[in-house]
């Protein structure tokens, strides 16, 4: 016999499936349109979502395998001792498990849930979406003839992941830096109960989901809004200039929140318009911190810390920017 | 089981079941890039039945639960919350499934982010080998519009044949004379839209013909006669034909 709760999950798909055939049907036969502008708030938030959702689910289900089906602490046994030979290696991890920023969450709080510290896991989620195989092979597709660019991104994601991750390693109460719900997390872990492994599995899914998917909402209608009210030619005007375009560039990165495997394409469109340095800035910011991204750390970190690597983050892309833009 | 302790869930089979919907009636491509189209689609059959598993399990006694936070604020942000995921599902879920509209490209600037289009940058002149030699019977609204970034000679132009389809968006600075025939391309999806275009001269357009319609004109180029409008070259139609929006409507 179906549970309340099962039945309560199919009463509630069988709803949706009637709405949207409903919703859909009637769509031909009533015709109606939207303004122009909440359309395209509507369009904007819904590519965001779906664009997604094959990296959630794939952050979503490595979160799971990590902090279900690995032996406790295997990760963490194998990483040197060394803190700083540890967040080198890490920084590396995403060339073997290439899931883009915002897949990268669910799977970092299953890395701390691992044993993983606070600065360890800030080295990950900063370095994983750039120095990975595909960025990598995109980047450099997209800027055949300016290796300059490709080396700019690397380096600079790897000096800034380490960096952050070194910063933080630094405060003793690890504990002070996570929100209370994900610190309960942490200390709930055990890995003791073996037997009932697929059940606490769903049950890990389901708490995830409702961490991650809010936030992922949130995220994709301020980057939808922000685009629909603020107009784009104000920054296109101030392009050449080679530290405002590096700003602007920047903020453009934060707004589009675009995913680092095909960022870099985006930003081709802008090469003959904006600066070199700028466009190192913008590839090298744009995947550690966009308005979706901050978001969906929200429900790991506390506002503090996020407005700390924001602009330790910001200070160092555009640092590495000039230095691009004045020394190629 | 209260609310909260489904909402991700709930969420999650939104998105999926929009998601293959979308897939299945060929429309998932007016949100995303096609290479993305299979991946989501997977991710949404995938996740319809891992969500309604999961479900039984969501309201479990958790050690894991962390006091509620108290106060205005917080309260305030949760509601804020509440109605922002309301609206994206209501957004997913019960809208018709659009592309962007004119009201994008507008804001975006048609023609702003086309290769060569900011104020002051040097073109290339048009002895360039970069103009020769080309065939331009088959352009597109992409092709011409980063021409048109690359130089904006009217003697280059000259007598061109121009063969394009889009949806029209007015030119911001003579509207009444001059309208773009534009194309949105995009990257990964809709977010990071271009809006790029063809300027057409057609006095009194508007009589005719609505914005965001989508239409086929043909013409030949040459210097735009508008006073009022900054572009100096345009197509000055001898043909535009409304046609019905395309199944692909965004270039890649």
């Amino acid at each position: 016999m179906i549970k309340g709760p099962v039945r309560a999950a199919g009463y509630l798909m069988a709803g949706l499936a009637f709405w949207l055939l409903l919703t859909r049907s009637f769509q031909d036969v009533v015709q109606y349109s939207l303004p122009n502008k909440l359309q395209d708030l509507v369009t904007l938030m819904s590519s965001v979502i779906l664009e997604s959702l094959p990296f959630i689910v794939l952050g979503l289900v490595l979160s799971v395998v990590v902090q279900i089906w690995l032996p406790d602490r295997l990760i963490t046994r194998r990483l040197p001792r060394n803190p700083f030979l540890r967040r080198i290696w890490i920084s590396f991890i995403g060339m073997f498990l290439p899931v883009c920023e915002c897949g990268n969450v669910p799977l970092s709080r299953g890395l701390m849930v691992q044993g993983f510290s606070v600065g360890e896991s800030l080295t990950f989620l900063l370095a994983a979406p750039i120095l990975n195989p595909i960025t990598i092979i995109t980047t450099h597709a997209a800027f055949p003839n300016d290796p300059a660019i490709l080396w700019a991104r690397l380096i600079g994601a790897f000096v800034i992941a380490n960096l952050i991750g070194w910063l933080f390693s630094r405060q003793r109460n690890q504990e002070s830096m996570l929100v209370p719900a994900f610190v309960a997390v942490c200390k709930a872990h055990d890995h003791t109960q073996r037997a009932r492994k697929p059940a606490r599995s769903l049950q890990l899914f389901a708490r995830e989901s409702n961490n991650i998917l809010p936030a992922l909402f949130v995220g994709a209608f301020i980057a939808a809004l922000i685009q629909v009210l603020v107009p784009r030619s104000i920054l296109y005007e101030i392009g050449s200039n080679p530290v405002w375009s590096i700003a602007i560039m920047m903020l453009l990165a934060f707004v589009i929140s675009i995913c680092a495997n095909v960022d870099a394409f985006f930003a081709l469109a802008f090469s003959n318009s904006f600066t070199t340095g700028s466009i190192v800035s913008f590839l090298i910011f744009g995947p550690m911190i966009d308005i979706k991204m901050l978001n969906l750390m929200r429900t790991t970190y506390r506002p503090k810390v996020l407005a700390q690597v924001s602009v330790v983050v910001a200070l160092a892309s555009a640092i590495i920017g000039l230095v691009v833009q004045y020394a190629f | 089981m209260r609310f909260d302790e489904l909402r991700g869930l709930v969420l999650l089979l939104a998105t999926s079941v929009a998601a293959l919907w979308l897939a299945a009636t060929n429309q998932l491509q007016l949100y995303i890039h096609p290479r993305y189209v299979v991946p989501t689609a997977i991710a949404g059959l995938i996740m319809v039945p891992l969500a309604i598993a999961a479900a039984r399990y969501a309201a479990l006694p958790a050690a894991a639960d962390a006091p509620r936070r108290k106060g205005r604020w917080p309260v305030i942000a949760a509601r804020a919350s509440f109605v922002v995921c309301a609206f994206g599902v209501v957004a997913l879920i019960a809208t018709k499934p659009a592309a962007l509209t004119s009201a994008t490209a507008t804001q975006r600037g048609v023609n702003s982010a086309a290769v060569g289009s900011a104020p002051g940058q040097t073109r290339a002149p048009v002895s360039s080998p970069l103009f020769g030699g080309q065939d331009y019977s088959n352009f597109t609204v992409k092709d011409w519009a980063s021409l048109l970034s690359q130089t904006d000679d009217p003697d280059f132009f000259a007598g061109k044949k121009a063969a394009v389809s889009g949806f029209i968006v007015a030119d911001t600075q003579d509207p009444k004379n001059v309208f773009y025939v534009s194309r949105f391309v995009i990257t990964c999806c809709a977010v990071d839209a271009r809006p790029l275009g063809v300027p057409v001269y057609q006095p009194g357009w508007q009589d005719r013909y609505n914005q965001d319609q989508w239409v086929e004109v043909t013409g030949i180029f040459d210097a735009n006669p508008s006073s009022l409008s900054q572009v100096t070259v345009a197509v000055i139609a001898d043909s535009i034909k409304p046609i019905p929006q395309p199944e692909r409507v965004y270039d890649y």
